[in-house]
């Protein structure tokens, strides 16, 4: 009798229900998050609700400039995203993610100086393979005190971000990062051969081909999370004595989540040095390393979503500065940010994950 | 600068006094986020508080004076910690994520409201310094000490306050249990979750009133970058009084007297010494604290534990 009692599946929900289900809460933090960006603006500011909204809208979206402007800002937060994401389903906090992106623009910087005369095709993949070695190299302090001090990696990975914001400071003031022309006193980085640029896609955007290299990444992450690798590491995640059980080194794996999070942080940096900033600058990083972290809460730690949600972020981002323009503070971005990952934390609480 | 104008007694009295200022706002915000992190949470938004700590300051300084904006500053640091508490505690929602969502929209929220609230700067009267008669006569100490604004003397009151409830207080008592071991104490009788809302509301209550301190109490005004990573210090400040209040006098007051002497060699033309390495070397410093395993003594045992079950 237990078989068949095994044998049969409870009735299970029809389709539309379970659809119904899954987009319930989403649709009540976009809810939430609407009505408080309403709240804001038209209790504070001159705008009315129908003009803040289509004005935010049009500012994200409304044009090819637009469009592009949001994507060119999605592109970093992607590939911090999508690295934190990973590192978030093996249980590890990489609040790094800033100084690991600084670290990487360094190193990429460093490696192609010398090069001067090769085509594209050796110094992209030089730049690349620096920055991820440069950004995974600066979370070997916090793996190595949390492998063997037991200190939480969530407080020093954060400790280092400042550590590295006055490291690069001096760098691109005091060392030979610094630009040589002698008119420039502000810390910051000669200018990168416009050869080695990033070319732009979109004529008169910023839009660059970086963001080939970030849908690659994503799809490549979501594809190895599907395979017996992001087994283990959600297993680590989830339940590390059962894990253990499974033969799984939780340790080891842990360590190695941190790491590679931190090189997709590095490749960041890359990314903004050659398709952005096009030289070192102390405000390269932009918080984008803590924003990429919360991207990856919000888009729960699935590749694909994590890209998602990072264009939602960056539309905030560039529809609430369209906003600015009619008098609208640009940090109400922030506020409305904050409400989405409040939302989603709600949503995805302890004990109600899937 | 030359070297020799560090010798002078002016330069230093104005960088401990100016470091005393400097760290009581910071001060305070630890000393609140400590009561919380015995208590077992993990509350990194205190960036956010303290920045709307600042704006509450300022607004309830023009209305009801310095000391209106203190309480203001107090009452919504309490009410964002209650806030926390809810969401953390109550819907058991992940502390590091919220703590990130609450630094962020924090000072988004203060800034926005504080360029849609005032045309121009609001004016307060920022409190004299209070002479102590006589003692502010003794060369050196008396204007480091006894030439500064009544706020400075909160910080060392509310750290042996918080001391004497730690050690000698049924409540204080039930904090630190709930932090360190909250199975024993729930075995003997204390309502854990309640004891941690406490936690954390006095840990938002005191990083508003840092934030209201340091913009209505001593710079007088709000500013966009007033707070400025002040939050992260915090933080800092408590891995390196190894999360034991009466460390937080020594370790606040040297990180103020550290920024005090970085803005005054600034001010006179610089030093031989990089200031870059002056702005790190507190974050060094906690590293190290945290390196050498100090640290992890200290730490409440069930510090992060909230974390690792939600991850």
């Amino acid at each position: 009798m237990t078989t068949t009692a095994v044998a049969t599946p409870p009735p299970s929900p029809s389709a539309g229900r379970r659809v119904l289900a899954s987009t319930w809460p989403v649709l009540t933090v976009l809810a939430v998050c609407v009505a408080a960006f309403l709240a804001l603006v038209v209790g504070f500011t001159d705008l009315g609700p129908w003009d803040s909204l289509t004005g935010f809208v049009r500012g994200a979206f409304g044009s090819v400039d637009a469009v592009s402007e949001t994507l060119t800002r999605a592109i970093p937060l992607v590939l911090v995203g999508v690295g934190a994401s990973v590192a978030l389903r093996g249980g590890v906090f990489n609040v790094g993610g800033e100084s690991q992106m600084a670290m990487g623009a360094v190193a990429a910087a460093i490696a192609i100086r010398p090069l001067t005369e090769l085509p594209v095709g050796v110094v992209w993949p030089v730049a690349a393979v620096a920055a991820a070695v440069g950004g995974a190299l600066w979370a070997v302090v916090p793996t190595v005190l949390w492998l063997h001090r037991g200190v939480s990696e969530i407080l020093s990975t954060l400790l280092v971000n400042f550590i590295t914001a006055a490291l690069l400071a001096w760098l691109l003031a005091n060392t030979f990062l610094h630009d040589p022309d002698p008119a420039v006193i502000t810390p910051q980085g000669a200018p990168i051969d416009a050869r080695y640029h990033l070319p732009l896609l979109i004529h008169g955007s910023r839009l660059h081909a970086g963001v080939y290299l970030t849908v690659v990444l994503v799809l490549l992450t979501a594809w190895t999370l599907r395979t017996v690798v992001g087994f283990r590491i959600d297993l680590v995640g989830e339940s590390p004595s059962l894990a253990a059980q499974a033969g799984i080194h939780a340790t080891r794996l842990r360590a190695g989540v941190l790491l590679g999070s931190a090189a997709f942080a590095g490749l960041a940096g890359a990314v903004q040095l050659l398709g952005l900033s096009h030289r070192l600058t102390t405000g390269l990083t932009g918080g984008v390393g803590y924003t990429g972290l919360l991207v990856a809460v919000l888009g729960r730690s699935r590749p694909i979503a994590v890209a998602i949600a990072a264009v939602v972020f960056a539309a905030l981002v560039t529809g609430g500065e369209a906003l600015e323009r009619e008098g609208v503070p640009r940090t109400l971005s922030g506020v409305v940010q904050a409400l989405l990952i409040v939302g989603v934390a709600l949503a995805s609480r302890r004990g109600a994950r899937s | 600068m030359m070297a020799s104008a560090l010798l002078t007694l002016d330069f230093w009295e104005s960088v401990l006094a100016g470091g005393l200022r400097l760290g009581v706002p910071v001060g305070i915000a630890a000393a609140g986020e400590l009561v919380g992190e015995r208590s077992g949470t993990l509350n990194l938004g205190v960036e956010g508080t303290m920045a709307l700590g600042a704006l509450a300051g300022v607004a309830g300084a023009v209305t009801a004076g310095v000391a209106g904006g203190l309480v203001a500053g107090l009452l919504v640091g309490a009410l964002a910690g209650l806030l926390f508490a809810w969401l953390v505690l109550g819907r058991r929602a992940n502390e590091v994520v919220i703590g990130f969502a609450f630094s962020l929209g924090g000072v988004g929220l203060a800034t926005f409201l504080y360029r849609t609230g005032y045309d121009r700067p609001p004016a307060i009267r920022p409190l004299g310094a209070w002479k102590v008669p006589g003692l502010s006569e003794i060369p050196v100490v008396g204007p480091v000490l006894f030439d500064q604004p009544v706020v400075v003397w909160l910080l060392p009151l509310l750290l042996v306050g918080i001391a004497l409830m730690f050690r000698s207080t049924r409540f204080g008592l039930e904090l630190r249990a709930a932090g360190d071991n909250p199975e024993a104490a729930r075995a003997r009788g204390v309502d854990v979750p309640r004891v941690r809302v406490a936690g954390v509301v006095i840990a938002g209550a005191l990083g508003g009133l840092g934030g209201a301190v340091l913009a209505a109490g001593i710079v007088g005004e709000y500013s966009d970058q007033i707070i400025g990573g002040r939050g992260f210090v915090a933080l800092a400040l408590v891995i390196a009084a190894r999360w034991r209040p009466m460390w937080l006098l020594p370790t606040a007051w040297g990180i103020g007297a550290l920024q005090a002497f970085q803005l005054n060699v600034q001010t006179s033309g610089g030093l031989g010494l990089p200031v870059e390495l002056l702005r790190a070397l507190p974050y060094l410093v906690t590293l190290a604290v945290l390196a050498v395993g100090l640290g992890r003594t200290g730490a409440p045992r069930a510090l992060g534990r909230l974390t690792q079950e939600g991850a």
